[in-house]
C-alpha cells in the first residue's frame, strides 16, 4: 500500500511537469526509479514511455481547447522524428553513447542560453503565432530527425529538445510550442511504449499506478500552464536543459 | 466535411480518449489498491492486479494510434492531395504495426 501510494505521489509530480512544460516526464521518472527507487534500467525506461502516453493522452485535451496545438505541423514533424527514434534504435549498438551525449549536452546547453535570454518582444515569448515559412522547415526536419535519434538512441521521449525546435527554428511561440510538444510526445512514446510492452518489460501493476497518477498530475498541470507567464516558462525550460545537460555531462566524465 | 472541421475531429477523438482513458485508469488504480488486501498468493489476485493493469496501459496507447489515423482518413477526404491526412495515416498504421511486428 505505502509503495503504490509513493508511485502514486511520484506520477503526479512527474505529471505536473510533464503537463506544464509539454515534456514526457522521463528525464525525472527514469532517476527516481532506477537510482531512488532501485528499478532495473530497462523497466524504468519502459514504464517512462508509458507515463509520456498517459501525459499525451491527459494534456493534449486541454491544450487541444485552448488552440495551442498546431496539428499539422505536429504531425509533419513527427514523420522526420520517428524515422529518427528507428535510425537511432537500429544504430545504437554501434553508436558511442556518450560522444552522442556530449554533444547533446552542448547543445542543449546553447539552446538553454538562448531560451534564457529570449526579450519579451521576440517573437518566440508571445502567444500570437505567427506563419512558417519554408525555410523553418528546412532547418526544422533535419532537427526533428537528429532528435528523434537522440531519443532512440538514450532512451527519453523527446519533449525536452521538441520545444526548443519548435521555438527557437520554427519560431514558435512557447505555450504552442509546449502545447504541439504534448502531442508529438505521446505518438513517441506509443512508439517505442508498445514494443517494451510486448517484449514483458513493463512492470504493469506498479506502471499503472505511476500513469494514473501521471495522468491526473499531467490534467492539472495543463489546466493552470494558461496563468504562468511565458517568460517564466521559457525559464523554467532553460533550467530543465542545463540539468539534463549536467546528466549527460556527469554520465560520460563517469564512464 | 470541411478542413477546420476535420482539424476539430482530432480534437475532438484526443478529448474523449482523454475522458475514456482517464476513467479507465481512475478504475485501474482502484482495482490495484484493492488487490494489495487480497491474499498475495493467490491466482486470482494476480490476474486481477494484471489484467487491469494491461487494459489501462493499453487504451493509453491506443488513444493516440486511434485519433491519428481516424483523423487522417477525415483529412484525406477533404483533400487527397493534402500530404497531412496521409502522413497522419502512415504515422497511425506504423504504430499499430509495432504490435503486430514486435
Amino acid at each position: 500500500m505505502a509503495e503504490l501510494l509513493l508511485l502514486l505521489g511520484v506520477g503526479v509530480v512527474t505529471g505536473l511537469a510533464g503537463g506544464t512544460l509539454g515534456v514526457g516526464g522521463g528525464f525525472i521518472l527514469v532517476p527516481i526509479l532506477f537510482s531512488w527507487l532501485s528499478w532495473p534500467m530497462l523497466a524504468a525506461v519502459a514504464t517512462s514511455h508509458f507515463c509520456g502516453m498517459a501525459v499525451s493522452a491527459s494534456a493534449t485535451a486541454n491544450y487541444s481547447a485552448a488552440g495551442l496545438i498546431d496539428w499539422r505541423l505536429g504531425i509533419i514533424m513527427e514523420v522526420a522524428a520517428v524515422a529518427g527514434a528507428a535510425a537511432g534504435a537500429w544504430g545504437a549498438r554501434w553508436i558511442p553513447l556518450d560522444v552522442v551525449g556530449v554533444a547533446f549536452a552542448v547543445v542543449a546547453i546553447f539552446s538553454a542560453a538562448k531560451m534564457w535570454s529570449a526579450r519579451k518582444e521576440s517573437a518566440g515569448v508571445s502567444d500570437e503565432a505567427s506563419p512558417i515559412n519554408r525555410r523553418s522547415y528546412v532547418l526544422g526536419l533535419p532537427a526533428m530527425f537528429i532528435v528523434g535519434g537522440m531519443s532512440g538512441v538514450l532512451g527519453l521521449g523527446g519533449g525536452v529538445f521538441i520545444v526548443p525546435i519548435l521555438t527557437e527554428l520554427m519560431h514558435l511561440p512557447i505555450r504552442r510550442a509546449v502545447g504541439t510538444s504534448v502531442f508529438m510526445v505521446g505518438m513517441n512514446a506509443a512508439a517505442a511504449g508498445i514494443v517494451y510492452f510486448l517484449h514483458g518489460d513493463v512492470p504493469t501493476h506498479t506502471a499503472s499506478v505511476l500513469a494514473a497518477g501521471v495522468f491526473a498530475g499531467a490534467m492539472i498541470g495543463s489546466g493552470i500552464q494558461h496563468r504562468i507567464p511565458s517568460v517564466a516558462l521559457r525559464r523554467t525550460f532553460a533550467v530543465v536543459l542545463v540539468i539534463l545537460s549536467a546528466r549527460l555531462l556527469i554520465r560520460a566524465i563517469g564512464a | 466535411m470541411s478542413e477546420p472541421t476535420t482539424n476539430n475531429l482530432i480534437a475532438a477523438l484526443y478529448l474523449w480518449g482523454s475522458r475514456i482513458a482517464g476513467a479507465v485508469l481512475g478504475v485501474v488504480l482502484i482495482v490495484q489498491f484493492y488487490a494489495t488486501s487480497l491474499d498475495p498468493g493467490m491466482v486470482s489476485t494476480a490476474i486481477l492486479k494484471q489484467g487491469a493493469a494491461s487494459v489501462g496501459l493499453i487504451l493509453l496507447w491506443l488513444v493516440p494510434v486511434l485519433a491519428l489515423t481516424t483523423s487522417g482518413i477525415a483529412w484525406v477526404r477533404v483533400s487527397s492531395r493534402d500530404l497531412t491526412g496521409w502522413l497522419a495515416i502512415g504515422i497511425g498504421v506504423f504504430l499499430a504495426s509495432l504490435w503486430v511486428l514486435k
